[in-house]
């Protein structure tokens, strides 16, 4: 396999699509893409003639820019069947509505797993709209997408359980008052082929969908705890994360051996926190409170993750032994330019330190970012900022060498 | 010369013990271990501490149990005792607090956590 080739390969299949109804921005659009090293260029009027175009052709786009408007059907509908294709194009939004639409249609187009490669409104130039896609990333490599088309089979996935090739990677947490390292969150990965990383969303729902997710997070929560185990024991007082969805806290069985694990390697349990989801924490009250009593009784801690993607009533919070709250990513990217941003931020640290909570921010991936989630009142932060989640060997080998690295990222803060 | 702050720790897990022995060491104290109350009781008898790190869940006797001898039993009631324990609900912390504890160290615990309360209940040092 040779790299170079492949991503000849890609930048000659790039197509792009265009779909507005004025038939000049239309025809202006298309001349300017050309040059700018798209292959293929076709123009529709309308989203119905595009989607019969998509229907009749093996070849997709890998872009789409398109309109929201239209006399017959819409932009939205457009999208709707887009995001059934495998690989999903990404779009461009292009048009007239007001602001408020056109971004509503940006987060509806995210949330359908649309890739959204930009949007302006008109009037615009087709010379600006060119050269912003110009410089749009590529997409995944040829080999990724005929792979990522493919999802992982029953018995592909029972070896690499067997072969212990479900694996975890280790992000690290730190805390926005001191600069320390305070823990780690462990996230499963697959091992695949060559040993090439299997990502979670490839991942965890073909595990599930065979029943062997409760396998493989017993893979990785051994992993954990080994690393936790060799963390402590060096010194370092950091605690560790495991998701686990709560269909599997509620089996004791499940729960009588993470206790078995975490008491073989002589560790506390309160070093480990149990992360279940937000969307499944609001469910059924009574059942929801049985679980996570029980994750709490064995000694761990237990943390509500992704806080912000569902709708929990201050009811559930308040009869939940959480420990922390984990606030939403996407509530943190670009939070510093935004202000609704800031206000759900601030309301969720508020209401989680006056319950008690660990509030952590993830997805940090700018110092703004950064600086904004700890004026705002989050006590610690998760990110790519931070450090990219690696394997547990390299964790305590960054662990060592970057006590003050994450001194110094803090320190940038002081007050100014 | 200036004496070097002492602390007592009980906790009947071992890695827990040897990290905040660690942990006091590099923030310029000395620790002593004990792994249950029998022999918390017994050091805290025979020499001084400045302050004392109790974890509330023993196997034998607990936290709460072992604060109230302390107190009670050696008449040590101005010696720092804190409560070392897994995350407390708000509630909680108002409990042990009137339990004896002078203060609560939450589990898991952090190296700013551990100075913050060496300098909140330790010796001033000069």
């Amino acid at each position: 396999m040779n790299a170079p080739v492949e991503l000849t390969r890609v930048v000659s299949e790039r197509r792009a699509w265009i779909v507005l109804w004025d038939e000049q921005v239309r025809s202006r659009l298309a001349g300017e893409l050309a040059p700018q090293g798209w292959l293929e260029v076709r123009t529709f009027p309308n989203p119905s003639e595009a989607l019969q175009a998509l229907r009749a052709s093996d070849e997709p786009p890998d872009l789409v820019v398109t309109g929201l408007y239209f006399e017959v059907s819409d932009g939205f509908d457009l999208m709707r069947e887009l995001a059934e294709l495998r690989p999903a194009p990404a779009v461009y939004l292009l048009s007239h509505q007001q602001r408020a639409v056109i971004r509503a249609a940006v987060s509806l187009a995210r949330e359908r797993g649309l890739r959204v490669a930009g949007y302006a409104d008109f009037p615009v130039s087709a010379m600006s709209v060119a050269q912003s896609l110009a410089h749009y990333p590529l997409q995944r490599r040829a080999v990724d997408r005929e792979m990522d088309s493919l999802p992982l089979e029953r018995a592909e996935l029972q070896a690499m359980v067997d072969a212990r090739k479900i694996v975890a990677f280790m992000q690290p947490k730190v805390n926005l008052g001191s600069g320390e390292v305070v823990g780690f969150e462990a996230l499963m990965r697959g091992l695949g082929p060559n040993d090439a990383i299997i990502a979670p969303d490839r991942l965890i729902a073909p595990l599930s969908a065979n029943g062997l997710l409760a396998d493989a997070t017993v893979l990785v929560f051994e992993e954990t705890v080994e690393f936790l185990g060799q963390c402590l024991q060096e010194g370092f007082p950091v605690s560790a994360s495991v998701n686990a969805p709560l269909g599997l806290i509620s089996d004791p069985s499940f729960c009588r051996l993470l206790i078995d694990r975490v008491e073989r390697r002589g560790i506390d349990p309160s070093w480990i926190t149990v992360e279940i989801t937000e969307t499944e924490a609001m469910s059924d009250l009574a059942t929801v409170t049985e679980r996570t009593a029980r994750i709490r009784m064995m000694g761990f801690n237990l943390s509500i993750d992704d806080f912000g993607s569902a709708y929990s009533s201050f009811m559930q919070l308040s009869q939940l032994p959480f420990s922390e709250l984990k606030i939403e990513r996407s509530f943190v990217t670009s939070l510093h330019v935004d202000p609704v941003k800031q206000a759900i931020v601030s309301a969720c640290a508020t209401l989680g330190t006056r319950l008690g909570l660990h509030v952590v921010a993830e997805g940090v991936e700018s110092p703004l970012e950064l600086r904004a989630v700890r004026s705002l009142g989050c006590t610690e932060a998760q990110g790519f900022l931070v450090a990219r989640p690696v394997p547990p060997q390299k964790a305590r080998n960054w662990l060592r060498a970057c006590e003050g690295i994450a001194q110094a990222a803090c320190a940038e803060l002081s007050p100014d | 010369m200036r004496r070097v702050p002492a602390a007592l720790v009980v906790d009947d897990n071992a890695i827990n013990r040897r990290l905040l022995e660690s942990i006091l060491r590099r923030i310029g104290w000395q620790a002593s271990l004990c792994e249950n109350g029998a022999a918390a009781l017994a050091a805290l008898g025979q020499c001084s501490f400045d302050l004392v790190l109790l974890d509330l869940r023993m196997p034998d006797v607990g936290g709460a149990e072992i604060c109230r001898r302390i107190r009670n039993e050696l008449n040590l009631t101005a010696l720092p005792v804190i409560a070392y324990t897994a995350h407390g609900m708000l509630e909680d912390r108002a409990r042990m607090l009137a339990e004896g504890f002078s203060g609560l160290l939450i589990k898991p615990v952090s190296f700013a956590d551990v100075r913050g309360i060496c300098e909140e209940f330790g010796p001033v040092l000069s």
